[in-house]
């Protein structure tokens, strides 16, 4: 429940804002000039808010789309992210959001129209080769969309562009406005999968597996392309067997040949973020986990996150093809 | 934001009693400030504070978990009373911060409490957002801190002297969801801001009380959130009294008695400290435990 909204002068009378606001009618608005003299100013505390975050409507003015950082990607060159959100409504111990921002509020970008406008410009810059654009790496991608409507107007954008991809990176159930529309097949649905155990006690919020999976197949029935994630692998002494579990629920469920790609990521946290993040959680069972600094990262010791990986791509194999398998790591680590 | 007569001196205080709430301890704190006596007096009694004699340019009061400075009108006064706060009630972390006081609003009620959700310091140009994090036992409003008083109320939002400056001040001393502001309107265009007595004054307030009640008990209960967060991981005054460890270590043994308390929370760590004779080997022979914990442990709790 939104109970504060914070609404740049500049975006006040915008239809989009307009929209939300109706849609909260009960919520205090304030206005203020730019969303930073609200989101992560000086002396805030991320876990405090989070307790109560209010939603910030906004224009991003630039900087819409992003490289993706190396290693992320599932098979294309061009690869890209952007952000009409940022901040979760989800709670994940391992989020990295929590160490970036101090602030807990959402923040909600409302000129649509540019983020379009820059997708298709960097599109035009690779010289037609494919490009692929990832959503859902400040926020779920679906989890809000009742608030902002962001795929009715996001999908059209992608209609008819063969060598347009969009992945919408998600643990949100809230399916209903992709089975609304017809299916296409540059759009991957990707869902965040973790052993149940390991999604109850880490992913506060989200929903549980069993529904996650019922998601996966009504989207997968209705046509769309399923990316399944397993990312952050998260290490815990039975992660075999609760993997191996995993994995069998899922593939017991959806065939493998309805998968259009499956990643595997390892647990990390750029190491200034881990250190807020520790900071603010300093009995997590997660942090004090068997993590060590490597680089600017703080990850598993490279032995152990390498037989994990390895543990979870044989078992992934025994029911993906391998063409359809990737793994996101740090360029610099290797695959 | 009616101007008030100066503070008259206040009458001799028996001795103190020590504070009830000690800096070491987990519990919430909040530290009110106000302006004039005449807003402090209702507080003073639903609180129970009592004062503290000392030698100061302020009043202060204390009470469980609470403390209260009367800090006179303005920004000035306001910054400083937080510091001279701050201070003398020894510095204590994430105490929680409350302005509360009379301002003045074009067409509120006598009497309306106001949360402040936006406080712009008029002169400066600048604002500051309050987040809200509680349950909020009345409305939010815009505050508006000016530099004299007025009387024209030309925004649509609460008048004050002092809001702007206690909140830039407060902020240095703990995160911004812990400073809140909370204004009783005293005056509007019906009933402008003349001078009003300090009885005047304390009779705008008394009806809000339990309303500022309400935030002081939520404000309390984030404090005490943040304060057990920060507390010493157990085992902590064992070990640092019985070696002397460097700044660094100190740092180094925190965070690993803090992963001791999440992995291995029924062991106790002085068991498995053997015949270390120092700082460094006593932490090595934590260390061995805990490194196969880590490995052995599920992060989903037992």
């Amino acid at each position: 429940m939104i109970e504060t909204i914070y609404v740049e002068h500049d975006v006040r009378e915008h239809p989009r804002t307009q929209a939300v606001l109706a849609r909260y009618p009960r919520a205090t608005v304030i206005e203020c000039d730019r969303y930073q003299e609200v989101f992560n100013r000086r002396a805030q505390n991320f876990r405090i808010q989070k307790r109560r975050p209010g939603l910030i409507l906004a224009r991003k003015h630039e900087r819409r789309v992003l490289p993706a950082p190396a290693g992320y990607g599932i098979g294309g060159e061009r690869n890209f992210y952007f952000s009409h959100m940022y901040n979760c409504v989800y709670d994940c111990q391992y989020c990295f959001l929590q160490g970036m921002y101090q602030s807990a509020h959402y923040v909600v970008f409302v000129n649509f129209e540019d983020f379009v406008e820059d997708l298709h410009a960097e599109h035009h810059r690779g010289g037609g080769e494919a490009t692929y654009y990832y959503s859902g790496y400040d926020a779920d991608s679906l989890v809000f969309n009742s608030t902002t409507r962001f795929l009715e107007f996001i999908l059209p954008a992608f209609e008819g562009h063969d060598d347009l991809w969009l992945e919408l990176r998600t643990k949100s159930t809230a399916i209903r406005p992709l089975l609304a529309r017809r299916a296409m097949s540059n759009v991957i649905v990707a869902f965040s999968l973790s052993p149940s155990q390991l999604a109850r006690a880490v992913e506060h919020g989200a929903p549980p597996l069993e529904a996650r999976l019922e998601a996966i197949l009504r989207v997968a029935a209705a046509g769309w392309p399923v990316g399944l994630r397993f990312d952050p692998v998260i290490y815990d002494a039975q992660y075999e067997q609760l993997y191996t579990e995993l994995f069998d629920q899922v593939f017991d469920t959806l065939p493998g040949s309805a998968v259009h790609s499956v990643s595997i990521g390892p647990l990390r946290f750029p190491r200034p973020m881990f250190e807020v993040i520790q900071r603010q959680s300093p009995t997590s069972r997660l942090l004090a986990g068997p993590l060590v600094a490597r680089g600017n990262m703080v990850s598993y010791p490279r032995d152990l996150e390498r037989r994990m990986h390895a543990f979870c791509r044989d078992a992934l194999r025994r029911h993906v093809p391998e063409d359809r398998l990737f793994a996101c790591l740090p360029a610099e680590w290797g695959a | 934001m009616p101007l008030l007569p100066p503070m008259p001196p206040m009458p001799p205080m028996p001795p103190m009693p020590p504070m009830v709430e000690e800096a070491g301890s987990s519990g919430g704190v909040v530290h009110l400030l106000v302006a004039h006596m005449g807003e402090a007096r209702p507080l003073l009694s639903d609180l129970g504070l009592r004062r503290v004699r000392e030698d100061g340019p302020f009043a202060r009061f204390e009470g469980e978990g609470v403390h209260l400075v009367v800090a006179g009108q303005g920004k000035a006064n306001a910054g400083a009373g937080v510091a001279y706060l701050h201070a003398r009630s020894g510095g204590i972390r994430h105490a929680a911060w409350l302005n509360v006081g009379i301002a003045g609003h074009a067409r509120f009620d006598l009497g309306s409490v106001r949360l402040g959700h936006k406080i712009v310091d008029v002169a400066a140009g600048h604002a500051i957002y309050p987040p809200l994090v509680f349950a909020r036992p009345c409305a939010s409003t815009v505050v508006f801190t000016v530099d004299r008083v007025e009387g024209g109320y030309p925004e649509d939002g609460v008048y004050d002297m002092e809001a702007s400056a206690f909140c830039q001040v407060a902020t240095r001393f703990c995160t911004s969801e812990l400073v809140q502001v909370i204004k009783i309107v005293a005056d509007n265009r019906l009933h402008p801001a003349l001078r009003m007595t300090a009885g005047e004054c304390t009779q705008r307030m008394a009806p809000a009380i339990e309303v500022v009640a309400a935030v002081i008990h939520d404000l309390r209960k984030l404090s005490a959130v943040l304060r057990r967060g920060h507390a010493d991981p157990a085992g902590w005054v064992d070990l640092t009294s019985r070696w002397s460890f460097s700044t660094t270590q100190k740092l180094q043994l925190r965070r690993l008695l803090q992963h001791w308390s999440a992995l291995l929370p029924c062991e106790d760590p002085s068991k498995y400290l053997g015949s270390a004779r120092g700082a460094k080997a006593a932490m090595s022979a934590l260390r061995g435990r805990l490194d196969a914990a880590r490995l052995e442990s599920s992060v989903v709790h037992d």
